[in-house]
């Protein structure tokens, strides 16, 4: 997936305490090494920080403020094909799911979640 | 199309509310008997109240409305150690939305949902929906009491 | 190679021994064969020698005879000695050879017993000691070129009178070996024929094995074949397997296409189809979806969420009168080597289910929109049913305040449950009489909520969400009627705002209404009586009794008492059953109110069978009730004596709800019946 061996990953929510927590949990035991390589609250702010930081992992909430998820998914893969992104919404319909996957994300996860649910879907990601 | 709101149409949100405290906290909410606001507009009564505003198919509001400490301890068992006033209205943020991600689950697509707005204690009610009285249902968790308010009527 | 090596001694282990068995056998024919040939040429070659012996034997005796003729005819004897030597030579040569020939042990003693050769070594020995004697004498006559006729003389003596012995035993070597051979060749033959027909037995083995083997496989495949028809030819589900080419396999289950309502062909674009099938939007959903199900590296546990082909609606140019109108597709992955070769599809027909759910949908909707149900209530006195409207909101008002102040605890919420209950039972009982239809209907259904509730025990907050429903239900219905009313108020202007001249006949009249609409729901007939005084006002008390336990009790009777038309023929009564008030007044002010039917009384036999049967009480308990208190139980929450609820009784409530409104009143209740006579409750009210 990457050059170099230490995972970089980057969470987009506007939800501070969601990214605090998804962060919180990112570095605990459970997962291998994974440098948080930046937050965003919103789409535009989240495909600036990926153009900076290249990571290959992103978390990413659907329902921001001034760009949604989807079109943040869209952009962020034309530069980054090789990013793997784990959308988490609480949008839960089949529709939006299945759009954001034909967008470039590779998986899906409903809020709210367990933090071993979390912790699943990103060592799937991982894989 | 339906007419009337069915006991599942009002379960949706008792159930993801629940499920809300279960999968964050990892500790049950209990959910109280469900009863009708009846004289007139339902009044908030709780530090923070999270709003969705419903259209379509059916319309109305549902509302979260919970004391500060709740959310306090909320925020504590999620792992947060700052307790600032944006922190609580960020977490019944977070509860709004998932109550609308599941409205639209439960209701399909024919629902239009505007993204979750705060009302601040006292200085607003909800809006009307003429007809059906809000349900209110309470909720205890930890000693403390929050409300969800589930105002619905098919829509015009 | 390790399959191979795997098969070779999995599978067919029998038959790669027995070719292997086979080839052996071969090969050990072979080796016979050749061994024969070397020792029928060995044989030949130990005859010849044998013979050798007695041609030289002669020979000899032939040179020595002519040597000796030679010596007396004074001519020269080097042709004759010449002969005599080349004899000597010749026979000492067939002797070493045969007897080199015949020291050697047999290799096979099977095929040359050693017996047999050892026999032969004897006769050549014998052969020798003749010949010896002949040879010592022979010997110094050849070395001598002129060798004198006295030696000769001798030699042609030993040798003439040993010949014929000589000869003799020549030949019996020589026959013998002859027999030695004839005997090795066949044994031989046999051992050869035995090798050949082993061969033939495990060809015939081999051959009848792989045929019956092929034959069972055959058999087999039929079989597996038949089974995959039949079960394709049955599953009410349309399957097939599409390919990665999207395209429709060659087996498909036999329903498919009466699921479709058309024929969908092997070979056939799915996604073309389904795009004549179902909406643009549906079937993009799904070319996605399809495209994310070949893709390897998709997670199942993702895909399992994102199937958007649950429940579609087909489009309506598409089907027929008798074809679905509504699917749901499952797919299943079918993986070789980790690619995604095919999918599995299943194809569901969930149109009955979706049809069900729109036709409940639907029904809801015509309640809510027939104003034939609220037209009944013009038939009454707007006063009364403006005044139950009031009560009815107060009353459901006091019920939503005890679910906002309950506390969330075991006990209370059952006890709860069965308060909502009785109150619920009477309302609709008070709306039915003042036909509002639809109150009444809102109050059935709520019953229908309360119903599995009662008796739980673990009821918690989350059960009683549907009791908040139904009462919102119920409160909208009577806004609804509340505004109707109001405006038939209007509608007459303001005049019905004088009070009714005679409130006890008014009430009888709405009573007697309802009783011959229960009776026409229930299919009996009825004849409603009265005998009551004039009174100029109803009394609290009365108009209370009058509002909620007669109409109980009146309903009671026609829905517990009186008996079918053909029923009561039967038993020699008149079709139409009787429905007695009577009301007596006593000097004390003490009202008594009789309500008598000629129906088929309290049966105290069937009531202790219902008690059981529902569980209320066990049969132990039962047996220790005297009859009385098995009848007092009819005024417990929950007993009816009938088995199924409908709108009229049966709920075990009507008897409940009169003996807490007596309470209340300060009241008496009794009961008086006999079994196909009557049964009369007869109720006092002391004066306020």
């Amino acid at each position: 997936m990457s050059l170099h061996n230490i995972l970089s990953m980057m969470i987009v929510d506007d939800s501070m305490i969601i990214r605090n927590r998804i962060a919180r949990l990112v570095a605990g035991p459970t997962l291998p090494h994974i440098n948080i390589a930046g937050l965003a609250a919103n789409g535009e702010m989240a495909v600036e920080l990926a153009r900076d930081s290249r990571p290959d992992l992103i978390t990413m909430d659907l329902t921001m403020p001034l760009l949604d998820g989807e079109a943040c998914i869209e952009r962020i893969i034309d530069f980054l094909p090789e990013t793997k992104i784990l959308v988490v919404s609480a949008l839960a319909d089949k529709a939006t799911a299945l759009r954001a996957i034909k967008k470039g994300a590779s998986g899906f996860l409903h809020k709210p979640f367990t933090d071993e649910e979390l912790l699943d879907s990103l060592l799937e990601l991982i894989d | 199309m339906r007419h009337e709101l069915r006991p599942e149409d009002i379960e949706v949100f008792s159930e993801a509310i629940t499920h809300f405290f279960n999968t964050c906290t990892g500790e049950t909410a209990n959910v109280r008997s469900a009863y009708l606001i009846e004289h007139g507009p339902a009044v908030l009564w709780n530090d923070f109240n999270g709003l969705i505003e419903i259209s379509g198919a059916y319309t109305g509001s549902v509302c979260f409305s919970a004391p500060r400490a709740l959310l306090s301890h909320v925020l504590l068992k999620m792992g947060e150690s700052v307790f600032t006033d944006d922190r609580h209205a960020d977490i019944v943020g977070e509860i709004a939305n998932t109550l609308s991600g599941r409205a639209r689950r439960h209701f399909g697509e024919g629902l239009s949902i505007a993204p979750p707005r705060l009302l601040n204690y006292g200085e607003q009610s909800l809006p009307n929906i003429s007809g059906n009285l809000p349900y209110a249902i309470p909720l205890g968790w930890h000693g403390y009491e929050a409300s969800l308010v589930v105002q619905l009527a098919p829509g015009p | 190679m390790k399959t191979l090596l795997a098969s070779l001694f999995g599978k067919y282990r029998d038959l790669v021994l027995a070719i292997g068995i086979f080839l052996l056998l071969d090969a050990g024919v072979s080796a016979i064969n050749i061994y024969t040939s070397r020792q029928i040429e060995a044989d030949a070659s130990r005859i010849n020698a044998a013979g050798l012996l007695r041609t030289y034997a002669q020979q000899l005796t032939k040179g020595l005879l002519t040597l000796e003729m030679d010596l007396r005819n004074g001519q020269r004897t080097q042709s004759s000695l010449a002969e005599i030597s080349e004899a000597r030579l010749g026979f000492d040569d067939a002797r070493l050879a045969l007897e080199k020939k015949l020291a050697q042990p047999s290799a096979l003693p099977l095929i040359e017993p050693e017996s047999l050769r050892q026999h032969a070594q004897e006769l050549l020995a014998s052969v020798v000691r003749t010949w010896e004697p002949i040879d010592r004498e022979v010997g110094p006559l050849i070395v001598n070129a002129d060798p004198d006729p006295e030696s000769a003389a001798r030699a042609v003596q030993k040798a003439v009178t040993r010949n014929n012995r000589l000869t003799q035993q020549a030949d019996d070597l020589s026959e013998t070996l002859t027999e030695m051979a004839n005997k090795k060749t066949s044994t031989v033959r046999l051992i050869q024929a035995i090798a050949i027909s082993l061969a033939f037995l495990n060809f015939a083995f081999i051959l009848f094995k792989f045929i019956g083997r092929l034959a069972a496989s055959d058999r087999q495949t039929a079989a597996a074949r038949e089974e995959t028809e039949r079960i394709l030819g049955s599953v009410r589900e349309g399957l097939f397997l599409l390919t990665s080419k999207r395209t429709v396999g060659g087996q498909r289950s036999q329903s498919l296409d009466r699921i479709f309502g058309q024929q969908l062909q092997p070979g056939a674009d799915f996604l073309a189809f389904l795009g004549r099938l179902t909406s643009t939007a549906n079937a993009e959903a799904a070319r996605d979806y399809i495209d994310l199900l070949f893709n390897k590296k998709m997670k199942q546990s993702l895909l399992e969420q994102l199937n958007p082909l649950v429940e579609i609606e087909l489009l309506a140019e598409q089907r027929t009168k008798k074809s679905p109108s509504y699917l749901t597709f499952e797919f299943n992955q079918i993986r070789e080597n980790g690619q995604v070769v095919a999918l599995l599809v299943t194809v569901f027909d969930v149109s009955q289910k979706v049809r069900l759910e729109h036709q409940l949908a639907g029904a809801e909707a015509r309640a809510d929109n027939e104003i034939a149900l609220l037209l009944g209530i013009l038939d009454h006195n707007p006063h009364e049913v403006a005044d139950f409207l009031s009560r009815a909101r107060d009353t459901l008002q006091l019920i939503n305040g005890e679910l906002q102040s309950i506390q969330p605890l075991r006990q209370p919420y059952p006890q709860m449950v069965n308060r909502i209950a009785r109150i619920v039972h009477g309302l609709k009982g008070e709306a039915a009489t003042l036909g509002c239809s639809s109150i009444s209907r809102a109050a059935h259904a709520f019953e229908d909520i309360l119903q599995p509730l009662r008796g739980r025990n673990d009821l918690a907050g989350d059960d009683l969400i549907p009791v908040a429903v139904a009462l919102s239900t119920l409160l909208s219905e009577i806004v609804k009627v509340e505004a109707v009313v109001k405006r038939v108020q209007h509608f007459a202007g303001g005049k019905s705002d004088a009070p009714p001249p005679d409130p006890l006949g008014d009430s009888l009249r709405r009573i007697e209404q309802y009783a011959l609409r229960v009776a026409e729901d229930l299919n009996k007939q009825v004849r409603f009586e009265a005998a009551v005084p004039r009174l100029d006002h109803l009394p609290p008390a009365l108009a209370s009794v009058l509002r909620e336990a007669v109409p109980q009790l009146v309903r009671n009777a026609i829905a517990h008492g009186i008996e079918a038309p053909a029923d009561r023929l039967r038993h020699g009564k008149p079709a139409t059953g009787l429905v007695r008030v009577e009301l007596t007044s006593e000097a004390d002010g003490t009202l008594t109110m009789t309500i008598h039917d000629d129906g088929c009384g309290l049966s105290v036999e069937q009531l202790r069978g219902v008690l059981i049967e529902r569980e209320l009480y066990s049969p132990a308990e039962v047996a220790a009730l005297s009859d009385a208190q098995v009848i007092a139980t009819l005024f417990e929450a929950g007993v009816s004596s009938l088995d199924s609820a409908h709108q009229h009784a049966g709920r075990g409530d009507g008897l409940a709800v009169v003996k807490a409104a007596l309470r209340d009143l300060g009241g008496r209740l009794r009961v008086n019946s006999r079994a196909n006579s009557h049964t009369r409750f007869i109720m006092q009210i002391k004066p306020a």
